[in-house]
């Protein structure tokens, strides 16, 4: 298949799985502070901003840190590169360019999420809705998730689609764990914020939907597991390491991507010489870390650029 | 007659209802069906071809519209009704036609004779903007040039079928015509019980097989080279591709290399490319021969058509009879080359570059519609009955700097069919565009894409002024079709969990 349209392939799968990835977040944390009645909004929200790096951003346009302000600048500002409205329309921009690679299904599903969010994450959107409007988001996406399975051929264009899909998920679920590690979650006493408690870790687990398999599989919710599972589990899609496992796979299948699976190997060997009891008790261990593997996914990123979309010598 | 057709009245003729206010036969199953709609049923109908309009991405672009890159296709749910015996006579013609002007187009790249026999004036060519005299000697496999020829025919007030103008450049709106039916069939499938219509979707596969015949390769790459997603018609080139199974590929992703042959970059590395069907203008298709700044094009692409390595769809220089002024002689040129008489006619033409016609079209120009040779879209074009004393003398000048590159027709009563109107049915005008195919072999669809002025009174057709478009039906009437028997039930062949 062409370069060009490989590339838009792969940003359509990255920009789809942000999608998806910020709603999971935006609801696992609303969920979350739901249940932590003691909790400024302040305390509460200013770690969403700092997971999409925007917080800079965010004090430019808004005065305080709002349950209200938070959400609408996520979900709907097209100010914010990161917005939902902002990669959706990403994804609307790449779509076109890629829209005969598309089976109809697909393509009418993915359409469909971008009508949708012309219509309803516009100037017109009003935060009392973000349930509904989050809602049928999430809908939309497992439909898109469908579309892809069972309509797709297994050919370049699905494994570039879910080679960003993976980098994606992957990078996301480091940024997570980063924010997280490094916020406190407040008990009764605001004063004496206690580093990883239970909660705390579960709540992490939630923000990337991986709680209910969490338990299934490691059962207690303790530090260490919970970063080995997060990090180190290879059978839970929403895992670090099986989305570096299938990112190597697709790339072994579409083949000529030697700069990109060099790049992937350190970053292999990074994450199994980690140490999870370490980690787990000290945060800004862990933030090292993260900060690591988050510059060795960079690399790549940068190794699939070199390898399949810049102009090949003549 | 029902409650939506009380007050219809038709200027001219009526494609679906005839002089005495009945249904022609073709028509009478459709009609009796909208009859029997109530408005909340109609709206209910328009709304949901609206609504899978939208979801189905069906868009094109008009370049004044800015940042607004996608309009949704307007669409009219009462659809225009051929009877079929009709169109395989018009479906001759279209055969006929394109069949002579490939070998008009081949004998002026080529002997010339039909100049030297005085056919055609020799000064016709000098004044030819589309004709590129470097071409000269080239002769493309089949001796075909135009592959793709979309005719436009109107309907006079007699009922005669005439053809407009043939476009044989770039022309588009194939795959609305197949888009339109889908609409169709997904907001009013019971009318598909109710009458034989024809199918239209075979166009795609004649079009790939076409395609494939240019090329020696029993296997060919195809690809269709696009200028871009901004370009007005740039769904269809991506519903063209995805329907061949061709790439779709821009100017920048193609590159001629020492051999003279054209490859696509792919992700592994260069692929070959046999043919290509370009939705590119000639200007812009070869950066090293024509417009030195076209980014839209390939390097190189025009040696390696020469060399005969790629075959390229619709071949350079077949605008050359893409031309209103050489379209006033096609009738000449059947005769001349296929000993034939036309099966379809021109309208009458006036060339302005000829002295004693351009004088009756100077002292016509209320009555007359004056046309430059080489613009589309409906663009620059002055109607006269409907113009300005200013607009008219405006028209003059144009005439008078530049006569050869103006031709005038009058006016035609083009006939009109049923058009939803807000809540009632009103006359439109209409046109029709089918396309005629020619590789190897020459095919036409079935039907076409009639394009239809919604804006009362109007006469332009075009999407990008005002109009929309309608599903074209073939009806065949012989025999009457009665509706389908309900579904008898069927034993169940698929396993269960017991």
């Amino acid at each position: 298949m062409l370069a060009r349209v490989a590339e838009n392939i792969y940003w359509l799968g990255r920009y789809l799985e942000r999608v998806d990835g910020t709603v999971r977040l935006l609801n696992a944390h609303t969920n979350l502070l739901l249940d932590s009645p003691y909790t400024t909004a302040s305390i509460g929200w200013t770690p969403l901003l700092a997971v999409t790096g925007m917080d800079e951003l965010y004090f430019e346009h808004y005065p305080q840190v709002t349950a209200a302000s938070v959400s609408k600048f996520i979900i709907a500002d097209t100010r914010n590169s990161g917005s939902l409205v902002s990669s959706i329309q990403a994804v609307r921009y790449n779509l076109r360019a890629c829209r005969d690679m598309m089976p109809t299904s697909l393509y009418t599903t993915i359409n469909g999420l971008c009508l949708a969010s012309k219509a309803n994450l516009g100037d017109n959107f009003n935060v009392a809705n973000k349930h509904m409007a989050l809602s049928d988001i999430e809908q939309r996406m497992l439909a898109i998730f469908g579309a892809i399975d069972s309509t797709m051929n297994r050919d370049q264009s699905y494994q570039f689609l879910r080679v960003g899909l993976h980098i994606e998920r992957a990078d996301m679920t480091s940024r997570i764990l980063d924010v997280r590690s490094a916020n406190l979650l407040p008990t009764k006493d605001q004063q004496s914020l206690v580093p990883f408690d239970n909660r705390q870790w579960e709540s992490v687990l939630q923000s990337v939907s991986a709680l209910q398999m969490y338990r299934r599989q490691s059962g207690a919710v303790a530090g260490p597991e919970v970063l080995n599972y997060l990090l180190q589990n290879n059978t839970s899609p929403r895992c670090y390491r099986y989305c570096v496992d299938r990112l190597q796979a697709h790339l072994q299948a579409i083949g000529g991507g030697e700069k990109a699976l060099s790049e992937l190997a350190k970053l292999i060997e990074r994450l199994e010489s980690a140490q999870m009891t370490e980690l787990a008790n000290d945060p800004s261990s862990l933030h090292a870390f993260v900060d690591e593997l988050e510059i060795l996914l960079i690399g790549v990123s940068n190794g699939i650029n070199e390898s399949y979309y810049s102009p090949k010598e003549i | 007659m029902g409650s939506h057709w009380e007050n219809y009245e038709a200027p001219g003729f009526d494609e679906l209802i005839d002089k005495a206010g009945q249904p022609r036969t073709a028509s009478r199953k459709l009609v009796q069906y909208f009859n029997e709609l109530s408005d909340e049923q109609i709206d209910q109908r328009r709304r949901a071809a609206e609504l899978a309009i939208k979801q189905m991405g069906i868009t094109f672009t008009v370049y004044s519209d800015g940042e607004n890159i996608d309009r949704d296709w307007p669409f009219d749910i009462i659809p225009r009704v051929i009877e079929h015996s009709e169109w395989m006579d018009i479906q001759q013609g279209l055969v006929q036609r394109l069949i002579a002007l490939n070998m008009f187009i081949d004998d002026l790249y080529n002997d010339q004779n039909c100049i030297r026999d005085g056919i055609v004036p020799e000064d016709l060519l000098d004044s030819s903007k589309n004709f590129l005299p470097e071409l000269r000697g080239i002769k493309p496999k089949h001796g075909v040039w135009a592959h793709i020829c979309g005719s436009d025919l109107v309907r006079d007030i007699d009922g005669t079928i005439y053809v407009l103008e043939d476009n044989l450049r770039v022309p588009s709106g194939v795959s609305y015509m197949i888009e339109n039916r889908e609409i169709m069939k997904r907001t009013v499938p019971e009318l598909f019980n109710l009458c034989n219509i024809l199918p239209v979707d075979d166009y795609t596969a004649n079009l790939r097989a076409m395609l494939s015949s240019l090329s020696d390769n029993p296997n060919p790459t195809l690809c269709v080279l696009t200028p871009g997603v901004f370009n007005s018609a740039y769904f269809e080139h991506t519903y063209l591709a995805q329907s061949i199974g061709a790439t779709l590929v821009e100017g920048r992703d193609l590159v001629v290399l020492e051999d003279d042959c054209v490859y696509v970059r792919n992700v592994e590395g260069f692929q070959k490319v046999d043919v290509i069907y370009r939705r590119v203008d000639d200007a812009f298709i070869d950066p090293e021969c024509f417009n030195k700044e076209s980014t839209l094009g390939v390097a190189g692409l025009m040696r390696a058509w020469r060399a005969g390595n790629v075959a390229i769809a619709n071949a350079p220089g077949a605008g050359v009879a893409d031309d209103k002024v050489i379209y006033a002689y096609v009738p000449e040129l059947i005769r001349y080359y296929l000993d034939q008489e036309p099966m379809i006619n021109n309208v009458p033409t006036y060339r302005c570059g000829e002295k004693d016609q351009q004088e009756h079209v100077l002292a016509n120009l209320d009555k007359l519609v004056v046309k430059p040779a080489n613009e589309s879209g409906g663009y620059g074009m002055l109607i006269g009955p409907q113009s300005t004393l200013e607009e008219q003398e405006e028209c003059r000048d144009r005439i008078l700097a530049d006569p050869r590159n103006y031709i005038a027709q009058p006016t035609l009563a083009i006939s009109t069919s049923p058009t939803l109107y807000q809540n009632d049915v009103a006359a439109r005008h209409v046109d029709l565009r089918p396309f005629v195919l020619q590789g190897e072999h020459v095919t036409v669809t079935t039907g076409g894409l009639t394009r239809v002025a919604l804006v009362p009174g109007s006469l332009i057709v075009n999407s990008s002024q005002g109009g929309g478009s309608k599903d074209t039906w073939i009806v065949d009437t012989r025999g009457e079709v009665e509706p389908e028997e309900l579904d008898t039930p069927v034993e169940s062949q698929s396993q269960s969990q017991s």
